[in-house]
């Protein structure tokens, strides 16, 4: 498998999507941040402030669940249709060694993104923009540790799907079913049933689509995260934990056995 | 004591209600080029998908270098190179980075096999390409290089002259009986262009509609398939019998239209002619056959085993 992940990883520093996608991320982050410092001294503009700059991201925790499953969809999307999958396994790499292989490359990507585009953004903002405003440095840089493994569960659910269809366009429909329509339909439930509504509501509640937007008020006025206290930090790993084990199991389940 | 290099045991392989394979058995033994010829859907790809463990069988075993069981399959299937349907590969990266990206996976060390690789299937030129610009037949031989990474024991090739020119297939053939005779590598190969298989293979497995239908080897359809002399007298009965005695080591048969048939005739054409004539029969017809691979096939798909 130490093969498999050497050779991805050489396979991912020579992709030139990756590549694309990493440039045209640092090109976001510098664009935003400079068309903020060039606005910042204009009269009666709020927001050429770090705090503004930082809430674009804190006031959106699931950007990273977002890039974690984009970097898988751009390294695996069409590993099934170009018959490099087959290639692998004709060679004797198990489904789960591939699994567990590709789910490594992709947290390694996704790493490495991480490691420059947010010191990068950080010392745009701290640099560029007036230091003012309710959103500070601890706000983005504690969202990282808290999204961390909700982030790697997402990341691992993009692996699974894009082993388990053919198809990418189910893979994507069956990611943002699980990430986002599902939570939404159980808290739904949970509100309407008369009988059982309750406890749909509490599973509801550890899903990252329904507790963070909950616990999340970020504004120019105000900015409270659900990673500012221990209890919503914990809830944050816990349910990023549980992400990571459901979505491992469901890998196996899928992936074990699945003809090609 | 086993001593095939791929062996299927009563294969059954069922994609929901469809039937692809229906109990094969089929052994390649160590040295040989197999060639599995059958039509399309007869089940070949399937085949071949199951020993590259792209597929799991629905029932039966497969065993690889004599080994059998999930975890010994996957450490056999390292021994194997394969293609199936066709060349797997990243479309945008180079020919190059390509055989490099499997390399590391293969783990085999030195940068040299990637080149030495690309000149013996004569991509070279082509190094700095993206995959996904090469002719059908530049991917065939890129496909080829990728199974023969790591030196495989045995090749498992799935239509590998698909795509490729003319000389392209001369040369795919002769590389191929290279590999067989210098390397003494197993070939397992299912191909449609059957004249293009006869001139390959030292044995043949026929496949019709998920059944193998026979393994023959290549002496064997040699003999089955000898040249044939097809004659019409106007006095069936008493050539034969003048056949009988004349020629009494010629093995011969009276087809259902009333032609003689002398397979594997020994003398010239003429002798059977002046033997009818001397004897005051009349030659109505004089015919020379020779059965081909596809005659054979054709025969054996048709329900005849005999003859060609």
């Amino acid at each position: 498998m130490l093969n498999y992940i050497k050779s991805e990883l050489y396979r991912a520093a020579h992709s030139k999507e990756l590549r694309g996608a990493f440039i045209g991320l640092l090109a976001i982050i510098l664009f935003l941040n400079l068309t903020l410092f060039l606005m910042k001294d204009v009269e009666h503009f709020r927001y050429g402030s770090s705090s503004f700059s930082y809430s674009m991201l804190v006031s959106v925790p699931m950007m990273y669940c977002y890039v974690a499953a984009d970097v898988a969809a751009m390294l695996y999307e069409s590993d099934r249709r170009n018959g490099t999958m087959g290639n692998s396994i004709a060679y004797g790499i198990s489904r789960m060694q591939l699994l567990a292989g590709k789910c490594v490359v992709c947290f390694v990507a996704s790493l490495v993104m991480l490691a420059v585009a947010l010191p990068l953004y950080i010392g745009c903002a701290e640099l560029l923009l007036h230091a003012t405003g309710p959103t500070t440095i601890q706000d983005m840089l504690l969202e990282v540790p808290a999204m961390s493994l909700i982030a790697t569960g997402s990341l691992i659910l993009a692996v699974v799907l894009l082993d388990f269809f053919e198809n990418s366009f189910f893979s994507v429909l069956a990611w943002l079913t699980v990430m986002l329509f599902l939570p939404k339909i159980l808290l739904f439930a949970g509100i309407v049933l008369p009988f059982g509504g309750d406890v749909l509501m509490d599973v509801a509640m550890w899903m990252p689509a329904n507790f963070i937007p909950a616990g999340t008020n970020v504004n120019m006025s105000e900015c409270a995260t659900i990673w500012d206290t221990g209890a919503g930090m914990a809830r944050c790993l816990i349910s990023g934990t549980a992400g990571i084990l459901v979505f491992s199991a469901a890998g196996v389940l899928l992936v074990r056995k699945r003809d090609i | 004591m086993n001593d095939s290099v791929i062996e299927a045991n009563q294969v059954t392989k069922k994609y929901r209600s469809v039937l692809a394979l229906d109990g094969v058995s089929l052994r390649v033994s160590p040295g040989s080029i197999y060639g599995l010829i059958g039509d399309n859907g007869a089940g070949k790809s399937t085949l071949l998908k199951l020993l590259a463990g792209h597929v799991f069988p629905t029932a039966g075993e497969i065993r690889l270098f004599g080994r059998s069981g999930e975890k010994e399959l996957l450490r056999s299937r390292r021994q194997m190179g394969v293609m199936i349907e066709r060349p797997g590969f990243f479309p945008n990266m180079t020919v190059e980075r390509t055989l490099e990206y499997y390399r590391i996976q293969k783990g085999i060390p030195g940068k040299e096999k990637v080149q030495e690789l690309m000149e013996l299937v004569d991509i070279r030129e082509k190094r700095r390409e993206r995959c996904k610009r090469l002719s059908l037949g530049q991917k065939q031989r890129l496909g080829l290089a990728i199974a023969l990474l790591g030196e495989p024991a045995a090749l498992v090739l799935d239509e590998p002259v698909n795509g490729l020119d003319p000389s392209g297939i001369v040369e795919l053939r002769a590389l191929l009986h290279r590999l067989n005779t210098e390397k003494n590598i197993t070939i397992l190969l299912s191909s449609h262009i059957l004249p293009e298989l006869q001139q390959t293979a030292t044995m043949f497995g026929f496949l019709s509609k998920g059944k193998l239908l026979e393994e023959i080897s290549a002496q064997e359809l040699h003999e089955r398939c000898a040249d044939r002399l097809n004659i019409d007298v106007d006095d069936r009965e008493k050539y034969a019998a003048l056949l009988a005695k004349h020629f009494p080591e010629e093995s011969w048969r009276v087809l259902p239209e009333g032609t003689i048939q002398i397979r594997g005739f020994r003398r010239e054409p003429e002798a059977y002619s002046r033997l009818a004539m001397e004897h005051g029969l009349c030659i109505l017809g004089l015919e020379r056959k020779s059965a081909s691979l596809e005659d054979y096939y054709m025969n054996l798909k048709n329900g005849g085993k005999e003859s060609c």
